[in-house]
């Protein structure tokens, strides 16, 4: 799983060290500045100058001096009650049918002999989930109002009176306990779908004398399992090994005096790791430190590579190592890749080392070895006594919590041992594990992030349909909703990342079949010169909106509930801040909008 | 009520009625099972889909989530299979693995007919993610997802030969040439529930014929089933998936892969020979059936021998047709050539030096007439008879032409050999025991070790001597590699005088610049054959012993006749065996008309053995290879064949020189 280094930020370091609270004013700021230009520019069209800035004066008067104070809740409520009403006429429980449809066929086009079937069965609900309800929120939004005020049905309520605000708070609110209403249903339905999917037991088909055996092959895997002796000398309980990601224990009874052996359920597909991330930085051949990584050839550099029997290793820096934090032993999980130049030891696999040192580097501990495992995540628990070295004197036994890490603080160092070979490494695949989240809880918050981003194309929805039409306005909010999922590639455009250029070179390169790596040659310089301009121009602007839109991408957590880790609650209240803010600054600008109509009227 | 309006509305009615009996005929639609096979034909459309295969049932089977998935797509079915190939490539750029898995289903689903979308992304999965796991058992698992997705796709194209043909491929080649190979075959082997689930849709791979020496299924034989298979889909009226000598190669093929993947893991006894001997049998099969070629002919690989004996004939036929006028072209051909050269021809072919070899190939070139040439030297009235033998020469040698064309391409005839070779004894005893000795040399136990390694050394040498084939062989590497641990285990720098194997490392120090010459791979893969009962290291190391020097005469020696005039008698040396005496003097020989293998000659001078000395030039005549592998030895016919031909050897026939001369003399080693 990927996890970008801005998804790691906690609350207030977002907030405050990384322009999280700057950004969302500047948004604000700029976005005020630009409704006030624009409504201006339409009053002088109306009005004459002076009496358009006079108007558009008022407007703000009005908003802060008598609507805003006024708006009280029992007609916003009515307002709700009413747009629910209508969402419900408007027969949106379709789209549960719809949904329930797609659980009951998701079979056939899911692949069940997948590596992780839970994880596959997560992102199937999560992304259907997601789709369904963002239409919905589209669709809702971009038409209530619009047809209102074709109907003059708006009138009607207009003269009530009720205020401008409450019309506005009033659909947002109402249409957004809809899309809850279905979300809560869909997300219900998706745990049970999940748990049903993921659920299978086996029988145990052999064992031998020593506690060791085989299961029966079901759902297209078997394990092999081991019983380890317990208090009594029996041998009571045991684990198979791990198969699809997950392992299941293992319980010996004795019924009828014949030794009967079951199968528990499985355990590590529906996870919700409470990770805690170090920052990585590397070493290089000499053993100093370097910005980054060898690149092995991949054409993703996510990952990046170190070389083995060398001084070059990765270094994650760690804060808040604490016994209450992490309990007694040291659990440590790591998900590394391995890059051979040779073949070697192909059924020993590639080996490393860790080390756990204090940052001052005086005090380490032994070499821990480990042999690699990829695409798994593997999971160490180390001793909270280990030995190690003071100041280059060997000692017995030296404390993580009291000699380590006294201050909170411990660097994890990751070497690779065998010559030739390579470990690659991003900043995500190594953490330590401060306990396990409920998976319930976990997709309870994923289906939270469906709903902020719900709310916020009801938010747009409404705010583009006070005073565009309804398809225009689905247009509108459709345009908004791609540029938050696709802003980053007008970017790369933008900057040139991504041969083929912007639109118009992309419209001038398709009747020419040119390809995308071919300069463009028109025989004209001047001309060329012009195009790519325009296009950076184009390009630019449309990241700029990128920047002011929601980007509705970084919302979608489900990433981290299908790969069983649990969803910070630092990302939730940042995604919360952000949808808060994204709602006043379209409730006020969709106000205004809805205010100069009805002035106009 | 208005009569009128209701008698129209009957009519109408009863118009309906009627239309609907021709509709039913028509558009009834058929019943079928699962595998397509028709329970129920249908209406005269459905009968017309069967009949020409243009129903989705005639392609393969019909999965309802495909169907419905491609309706979903409004149309819109190839604009979702491209951002679908985009995400694929997205997702393995990214190694989000469970999603490529995941997406390459859908992208299946939604084109199920695209052959090439199966083919690709199964050899996506086998070959190039596997490969991204560093443990081995996951890269097994991979392989195993790109064969089930095949298997998959094999069910929705089931006329489609190109399915079985990529399995049988990806069985064999990936399992067992891969690094992991080892691993893989035991893994393969072991592996009951993947047998079981591909017995309930595919093959039933626990059939006896791909059952390995432990009863259980061996890759390469699983792979050769799915060949098989495609076979009979051939016959069955499917087009083949490759050309028709690539296609049915690989059956047998297989076989020796099977053979020599048993000898890499140590099984070299009776298990061996038998999977050899089973190799050689599908082989034979192989190269007797018939294949068209691209030139518009049909061969087979096996007639190269009746092919030689035709064009014998049919220069013979010509040679005493055309009489004294051939033999007047060829006087005045000879009176052209310099002393050097006429000297050159007398000189032992595999006493020739660089120099004489070039000359003699000179000569050789213009002592070569073409026969039209002679055709029109003839009288008239003797023409039309003429160009007619000179036509069936033409053919005879464009024929044979052809046929080696295609046996070079998969190396028949070296394949052959070895097939043959690995069957004797002495291969067994020079495989066990140079494996023995290893083995007891990596244990420490050196004494033990030497006497395997000595005993080995004179199983290769007798093999090497019978068999030159194996000296170019993989195995002849592994020597080369055992001979090196000899060394040090003697603790000297040289190998003892008496070395076993000293031609053959001689041989590989002059030759190691050569091993892949299609020349050199042809004549020794066709030596025992061509050459029976003749020394081919003592003929090849005294030749090549002379090629490093170059011509001087010796003082005592008369000088070089001068152009024109006979070369003074020379002191008799001792002949090389001979089986191939030439025919009288008057016919020159054909080696510079045609290229080597028309007449079985091998196109570097430098190892063209068989060419006897002569005063004067003749028409090369090589003993006729038939293409059949020399006569096994009871022991050797007295295992079993599972499954597929018995070995015959019925009809190989003997090797028989022309008429002319003596029979060859044992070659003094």
């Amino acid at each position: 799983m990927r996890i970008e280094a801005d998804q790691m930020y906690g609350y207030f370091e977002w907030l405050f060290l990384h322009w999280g609270l700057l950004h969302g004013a500047l948004v604000a700021a700029v976005m005020a500045a630009l409704g006030f230009f624009v409504c201006y520019i339409v009053a002088i069209k109306q009005h004459g100058p002076s009496e358009g800035f006079f108007v558009v004066t008022r407007v703000i008067y009005e908003l802060i001096a008598r609507d805003l104070p006024n708006t009280t809740g029992r007609r916003v409520y009515a307002l709700s009650k009413l747009a629910f009403q209508e969402a419900i006429r408007r027969r949106v429980l379709v789209v549960m049918a719809v949904f329930i449809v797609g659980l009951l066929f998701g079979g056939w086009f899911l692949d069940s002999s997948t590596d992780n079937v839970a994880r596959l069965y997560i992102s199937f609900v999560m992304t259907g989930t997601s789709y369904l309800v963002l239409l919905l929120g589209l669709f809702l939004s971009c038409f209530s109002l619009p047809a209102d005020i074709k109907s003059k049905t708006i009138h009607t309520i207009a003269t009530k009176p009720v205020r401008s605000t409450e019309i506005v708070l009033g659909r947002i609110l109402g249409f957004t306990a809809v899309g809850t209403m279905l979300l809560v249903a869909m997300g219900i339905l998706s745990y049970v779908f999940v748990v049903r999917g993921s659920d299978h037991r086996h029988e145990i088909t052999e064992v031998a004398a020593d506690g060791t055996g085989k299961t029966s092959y079901d759902a297209r895997h078997e394990h092999t399992f081991e019983m380890i002796a317990g208090e009594s000398g029996e041998l009571s309980q045991g684990a198979t090994n791990e198969k699809k990601s997950h392992k299941h224990k293992v319980v010996a009874t004795v019924k009828d005096g014949k030794t009967v052996y079951e199968v528990g359920e499985p355990e590590g597909l529906l996870a919700a790791r409470i990770p805690v991330f170090g920052k990585l930085r590397f070493t290089n051949r000499q053993g100093e430190d370097d910005t980054k990584g060898l690149n092995v050839g991949d054409e993703s550099e996510y990952v990046a590579y170190i070389e083995g029997n060398s001084l070059m290793s990765g270094v994650w820096s760690f804060n808040g190592v604490t016994q209450s934090r992490f309990g007694d032993n040291l659990p440590m999980e790591m998900n590394l890749k391995a890059f051979r130049t040779f073949k070697g030891d192909i059924v020993t696999g590639v080996q490393g080392e860790i080390i756990l040192r204090n940052p001052n580097k005086q005090i380490e501990s032994e070499r821990i070895p480990f042999i690699v495992r990829e695409f798994a995540i593997d999971h160490k628990e180390i001793n909270r006594k280990v030995k190690g070295t003071v100041k280059g004197e060997p000692k017995e036994e030296i404390d993580i919590y009291e000699d380590l890490a006294p201050d909170g603080k411990l660097e994890v160092v990751i070497r690779c041992t065998d010559g030739g070979q390579y470990f690659g490494m991003a900043q995500p695949d190594l953490y330590l594990l401060a306990g396990e989240s409920t998976f319930g809880w976990n997709l309870f918050k994923g289906f939270f992030g469906i709903w902020l981003q719900m709310v916020l194309i009801i938010c747009l929805g409404v705010m583009f349909s006070t005073f565009l039409s309804g398809p225009v306005a689905m247009v509108a909010t459709m345009t908004a909703l791609v540029l938050g999922f696709c802003g980053n590639m007008a970017f790369d455009i933008a900057n040139g990342k991504t041969p083929g250029g912007g639109p118009i070179e992309s419209m001038i390169r398709m009747p020419m079949q040119s390809g995308a790596m071919v300069d463009l040659d028109l025989g004209n310089k001047v001309l060329e010169t012009f195009i790519k301009k325009s296009d950076q121009g184009i390009m630019y602007t449309m990241y700029a909106l990128f920047n002011a839109l929601p980007s509705f991408g970084s919302f979608n957590t489900s990433e981290y509930v299908a790969y069983g880790f649990d969803i910070f609650g630092g990302l939730v209240a940042r995604h919360l801040t952000m949808t808060m803010g994204y709602f006043v600054l379209t409730s006020v600008i969709a106000y205004f909008f809805l205010k100069t109509r009805e002035m106009a009227a | 009520m208005n009569v009128v309006a209701l008698r129209r509305q009957l009519v109408y009615i009863l118009a309906m009625v009627t239309l609907l009996v021709p509709l039913y005929m028509l558009g009834r639609p058929s019943v079928r099972k699962k595998d397509g096979s028709s329970i129920r034909d249908g209406g005269t459309l459905a009968q017309l889909r069967s009949k020409y295969d243009l129903g989705q049932g005639d392609l393969g089977e019909i999965d309802p989530a495909s169907e419905s998935m491609r309706l979903a797509t409004l149309g819109l079915r190839g604009v979702a299979a491209t951002i679908l190939w985009q995400r694929a490539e997205y997702y393995k750029k990214e190694k989000y693995w469970d999603r490529l898995s995941a997406t390459l289903n859908q992208i299946a689903v939604l084109q199920p007919h695209f052959v090439k979308v199966w083919e690709f992304q199964s050899h996506n999965l086998s070959y190039n993610i596997s490969v991204e796991f560093d443990d081995y058992r996951q890269r097994y698992e991979w392989v195993k997802r790109g064969i089930e997705y095949l298997v998959q796709g094999s069910k929705y194209n089931k006329n489609r030969t190109e399915m079985p043909y990529e399995l049988g491929w990806f069985f064999g080649n990936k399992m067992g040439v891969a690094d992991e190979k080892k691993q893989f075959r035991e893994l393969y082997r072991n592996d009951t529930n993947f047998h079981a689930e591909i017995a309930e849709t595919s093959m039933d791979l626990t059939n006896e014929a791909g059952l390995g020496p432990d009863k259980k299924p061996d890759n390469w034989l699983s792979g050769r089933l799915y060949y098989e298979r495609a076979y009979e889909m051939v016959k069955e009226g499917s087009r083949p998936a490759r050309s028709p000598l690539m296609f049915y190669r690989m059956s047998s093929s297989w076989l020796t892969k099977y053979a020599e993947g048993l000898q890499s893991e140590g099984e070299l006894g009776d298990a061996a020979r038998v999977a050899w001997r089973r190799a050689a049998a599908g082989l034979k099969i192989f190269g007797d059936m018939s294949i068209q070629t691209t030139f518009g002919d049909e061969i087979t690989l096996n007639i190269i021998g009746p092919a030689n004996q035709d064009l014998i004939k049919a220069e013979n036929e010509f040679r005493e047709y055309c009489g004294v006028t051939y033999q007047k072209m060829l006087d005045s051909r000879r009176s052209q050539l310099t002393q050097e050269q006429l000297a050159a021809l007398d000189v032992e072919d595999y006493k020739r030096n660089f120099d004489q070899l070039m000359l003699a190939e000179q000569a050789s070139s213009v002592l070569n007439i073409d026969p039209k040439e002679v055709v029109n030297s003839l009288a008239s009235d003797e023409k039309v008879k003429g160009f007619q033998l000179a036509e069936r020469i033409r053919i005879a040698k464009e024929y044979i032409q052809h046929v080696e064309v295609y046996r070079n391409q998969i190396n028949y005839g070296y394949w052959k050999s070895r097939c043959d070779a690995e069957q004797e004894d002495a291969a067994i005893a020079a495989r066990t025991n140079m494996y023995d000795a290893n083995k007891l040399l990596d244990k420490g136990d050196l004494d033990a070790a030497l006497v395997k390694y000595d005993v080995a050394w004179k199983s290769w040498n007798e093999l090497f001597n019978k068999y030159p084939a194996m000296m170019i062989d993989d195995a002849a590497d592994d020597v080369e590699s055992a001979i090196d641990r000899y060394r040090r285990l003697l603790e000297t720098p040289d190998l003892p005088k008496e070395f076993p194997l000293a031609s053959f490392l001689k041989f590989r120090v002059i030759n190691k610049d050569n091993m892949a010459d299609p020349a050199l791979m042809s004549l020794v893969a066709d030596w025992t054959t061509r050459h029976p009962g003749r020394d081919f290291l003592t003929e090849m190391l005294q030749k090549s012993s002379t090629l490093e020097k170059p011509y001087t005469p010796p003082n005592d020696e008369p000088p070089l006749p001068t152009r024109g005039q006979p070369a003074d008698p020379k002191p008799a040396d001792p002949k090389p065996a001979d089986p191939n005496p030439a025919v009288p003097a008057a016919e020159p020989a054909p080696i510079a008309e045609v290229p080597a293998p028309a007449v079985e000659t091998p196109a570097a001078p430098a190892v063209t053995p068989e060419t006897p000395n002569k005063a004067e030039p003749t028409i090369e005549v090589t003993p006729p290879d038939d293409g059949v592998a020399p006569v096994p030895t009871a022991k050797a016919q007295s295992g079993e064949v599972t499954g597929d031909a018995p070995a015959t050897t019925e009809d190989a026939k003997p090797v028989t020189p022309p008429d002319q001369g003596t029979p060859p003399a044992p070659v003094p080693k």
